[in-house]
């Protein structure tokens, strides 16, 4: 173990204020990034599996301090669907996304920046055999006129009027107090963070931006989370 | 050829219901992202796998150990728990052609249970992991009664009957048990048909009371067995099965 464990990370801000958090709170990952960027200890673990191929490959990997001995080990096959999300970025390559939550019964799709929306629905076309023995299940996609991210909005004004809260009055308080409010709003507004729970609670302060009538990006000094 | 008969049971786990849509990537991950934590997926499915490695089948963490999905897959969070439950129901599907296989043999007259081997305590109905099931997929008033080592359930008005409690259907106690009680309804056991998944358990302790039996192989194929008829799905019942009239 290092004999200097950090207590504490502190970010300092363009306008020279700080803010501090645990580093014992910090994930591992958020450990590992830190210890990239130099003078952090390595996040350590007490034992290591080294994995040897038959070709002579090895791999090692970290495993709890508790862990004695290999007990069993198999192998599982199983046809597995993901469904693969190709998003146009004009100019460049195109972003793709990985839905791994019931790809097949996706029905609609929307684009949106909290003023524009485009929505569309999925139908399903054709299987085709392709390249490395896979099948590719074909979806047309069709714009619609339907705004679910309309219905969200009023959904979430609804919920602000629950709570007896104003958009603007969440959006002018602070870091800590916000991503408790935007929590509570979120499962209000029954929505979900497809993986990263920072993607939904963003979000919801684009959308309360727009509640609020606020411009769309954040003024200088605006805390923004 | 087909099957005559006045009496049908149908076994639950892998048979009626289809495990294999009850994915750990859905549910766990389903309930955290509720919990507005989808950080703790991987994790908490690494968790589930631990358990699943420890005592070596799903099943046997669902009937023997499911307060170890509490205290150790989701670490005493109640909140989890309680949407793993739902969330659980949710996913879990029924077999193909169930539902249709049902409406037939129900048409032709045909008494239908369930006859599984739980091993959880009973309660009101739909607090069960079976009966939730037959409820939430609407399925549950085709059936007359769950015949189970718990007790038999009569689905109609929730009455238990504890005689069937401890008799298991691997010991054949339990069947023994229906063969007097079908008997009183003038059912002799030549006029019943169990279907079900495992020989051990579904086929051999009621084929050798002479019901006739069939075997379920749309989940797992547990081998040769001396059913009468293999079935991979539950479209092939409305082929085989047919009511028995009496003469």
């Amino acid at each position: 173990m290092p004999s200097n464990e950090p207590k504490s990370v502190i970010v300092e801000f363009e306008d020279g204020s700080t803010r501090k958090v645990d580093y014992g709170k910090l994930s591992r990952v958020a450990r590992t990034e830190l210890w990239r960027l130099g003078n952090f200890p390595m996040p350590l673990e007490q034992r290591y599996v080294v994995l040897r191929w038959k070709n002579g490959w090895k791999e090692v990997m970290a495993v709890a301090g508790a862990c004695s001995d290999p007990f069993k080990y198999y192998i599982l096959q199983r046809i597995e669907e993901h469904g693969r999300l190709g998003i146009e970025r004009p100019g460049t390559y195109p972003a793709v996304k990985i839905i791994w939550r019931l790809p097949a019964e996706v029905e609609q799709m929307t684009i949106t920046d909290g003023e524009e929306s485009r929505t569309y629905t999925l139908s399903k076309t054709e299987d085709v055999r392709v390249e490395g023995g896979k099948t590719e299940t074909q979806y047309k996609l069709e714009k619609t006129d339907s705004n679910p991210v309309a219905e969200i909005i009023e959904r979430l004004q609804q919920v602000l009027k629950e709570q007896g809260m104003d958009g603007a009055d969440v959006l002018a308080k602070s870091h800590t107090e916000k991503l408790e409010i935007y929590e509570r709003l979120r499962r209000g507004v029954d929505i979900k963070a497809h993986e990263k729970q920072e993607d939904v609670l963003a979000f919801i302060d684009l959308l309360l931006r727009k509640v609020a009538g606020a411009r769309k990006k954040g003024a200088k000094g605006e805390d923004t989370i | 050829m087909t099957i005559a008969v006045k009496w049908c049971g149908i076994d639950f786990g892998q048979c009626l219901m289809n495990p294999g849509a009850l994915r750990n990537h859905l549910v766990i991950g389903d309930i955290y992202k509720e919990l507005g934590k989808p950080e703790l997926i991987p994790e908490g499915i690494e968790r589930y796998h631990n358990m699943k490695d420890k005592y070596g089948t799903y099943s046997t963490i669902k009937e023997g150990h499911k307060d170890e999905i509490l205290t150790y897959v989701l670490e005493g969070d109640q909140e989890a728990m309680n949407i793993f439950l739902d969330k659980e129901q949710e996913h879990l599907k029924a077999a193909e052609g169930v539902e249709e296989a049902l409406e037939y043999l129900k048409g032709e007259g045909i008494t239908l249970c369930i006859v599984a081997e739980m091993k959880k305590t009973l309660g009101p109905i739909g607090t069960d992991v079976v009966s939730r099931f037959l409820k939430n997929k609407g399925l549950i008033h085709y059936f007359n009664k769950m015949v189970t080592p718990q007790g038999s359930v009569d689905l109609k008005d929730g009455s238990v009957d504890d005689r069937y409690k401890g008799r298991t259907k691997e010991s054949g106690a339990l069947y023994d048990l229906l063969v007097g009680d079908l008997q009183k309804e003038g059912i002799e056991p030549r006029d019943a048909v169990m279907v079900g998944d495992k020989i051990k358990t579904d086929i051999e302790p009621p084929a050798q009371r002479g019901f006739k039996t069939i075997q379920f192989t749309g989940y797992f194929d547990w081998g040769a067995s001396r059913a009468d008829y293999r079935i991979s799905d539950f479209f092939q019942l409305m082929t085989i099965v047919k009511g028995k009239k009496d003469a």
